[in-house]
């Protein structure tokens, strides 16, 4: 990087050499190395209007203004927000889904067992006989008949 | 790409609607985005009504977000800015030459500054008047570079120049704030 060239920087980029593009900002510290008189005037120049610059700060952001932006936000009731088929089935839908196939299988697996138990002949007689729809309804009105 | 753009992780949160990923976002940002509304528009209810348009924005892009393209951060400064050009060419003052011109002058008649603003005696004001004077390109080069502190390829992809015309523009800019400053006693030219 020749004078010219530094010069222009500076012109464009100001005396703070980590805001120049990092591919000029170690040939700049090269040049500055070198203690010339119209790179130092150049550099002070640029940062006399630096220090102007950095002297122009705003009001920080106000609360209202803050919260009044983040409640603008999307939230699940908000229509900004149209979740995707898959969204859709969110854990309460897994859950009601989950809970309905376990019961079947609950079911599934207990009628299973029982029937495995009175095919291999381990129930008692009466038992057997309950089974058959009139023995159960013959046991029922048995029943009745003596609490009366 | 992720790494690249600390701001990426947090729009799946923001589309889904966490409520923490949408607060971090607005602490990130939106002191950022006043700046530079106000730097680029000189009102600050005006500043305010970009930011919160921009907000708007970020909320309904968040689900369609994909990374690898431009860095959200300057996405977000696009988006900003062209609310900043909306509301400037809304203005009486505003002309397309002011907008478009690489070529406007150099040097800026102080006496542009307006005479209210001289009363005041804070270095802040008369710097936000100078800016306010400056050719909006050169502002907007300014801003973009030495306030928001943007990279220069960034800078200049955003205003859709190169990095030459970029840095012309900056060194018109600095230039002319320079002898602004200098009329009203606060720079030594």
């Amino acid at each position: 990087m020749n004078i010219e060239q530094f010069i222009k920087l500076t012109d464009a980029y100001g005396a703070i050499i980590k805001h120049w593009p990092e591919i000029y900002q170690q040939q700049a510290q090269e040049v500055i190395a070198l203690n010339l008189p119209e790179v130092n005037e150049a550099l002070k120049q640029a940062r006399l209007l630096d220090e102007m610059f950095s002297s122009h700060t705003l009001a920080p952001v106000e609360r209202t203004l803050f919260d009044s932006i983040v409640a603008s936000a999307p939230k699940a009731d908000n229509p900004l927000v149209k979740p995707s088929f898959w969204q859709q089935w969110n854990i309460k839908s897994w859950l009601g889904v989950s809970g309905f196939i376990g019961t079947g299988l609950a079911g599934a697996v207990a009628g299973a067992f029982f029937v495995s138990i009175w095919t291999s002949g381990l129930l008692p007689d009466g038992i057997d006989g309950v089974s058959e729809s009139s023995g159960t309804m013959a046991q029922y009105v048995d029943v009745g008949q003596e609490w009366s | 790409m992720n790494e690249l753009d600390p701001d990426a992780e947090l729009l799946p949160r923001i589309a889904r609607g966490d409520q923490s990923a949408i607060r971090e976002m607005v602490a990130k940002k939106l002191s950022r985005l006043l700046a530079l509304g106000m730097r680029m528009l000189n009102d600050r209810a005006e500043a305010e009504d970009v930011a919160q348009e921009t907000f708007l924005r970020v909320w309904k892009q968040a689900k369609h977000w994909q990374s690898g393209g431009a860095k959200f951060d300057t996405w977000l400064h696009k988006v900003a800015l062209n609310l900043c050009y909306d509301r400037l060419r809304s203005r009486k003052d505003y002309t397309d030459k002011d907008y478009s011109d690489e070529n406007a002058p150099d040097l800026i008649d102080p006496a542009l500054i307006p005479e209210q603003r001289l009363d005041k005696s804070q270095q802040g004001d008369v710097i936000s008047a100078a800016l306010a004077i400056l050719p909006n390109r050169q502002r907007e080069a300014l801003v973009l570079q030495y306030y928001q502190e943007l990279s220069n390829i960034e800078a200049a992809d955003l205003m859709g120049v190169s990095v030459d015309a970029l840095e012309s523009l900056l060194s018109r800019a600095r230039r002319n704030m320079r002898a602004l400053l200098a009329e009203q006693g606060v720079h030594k030219a």
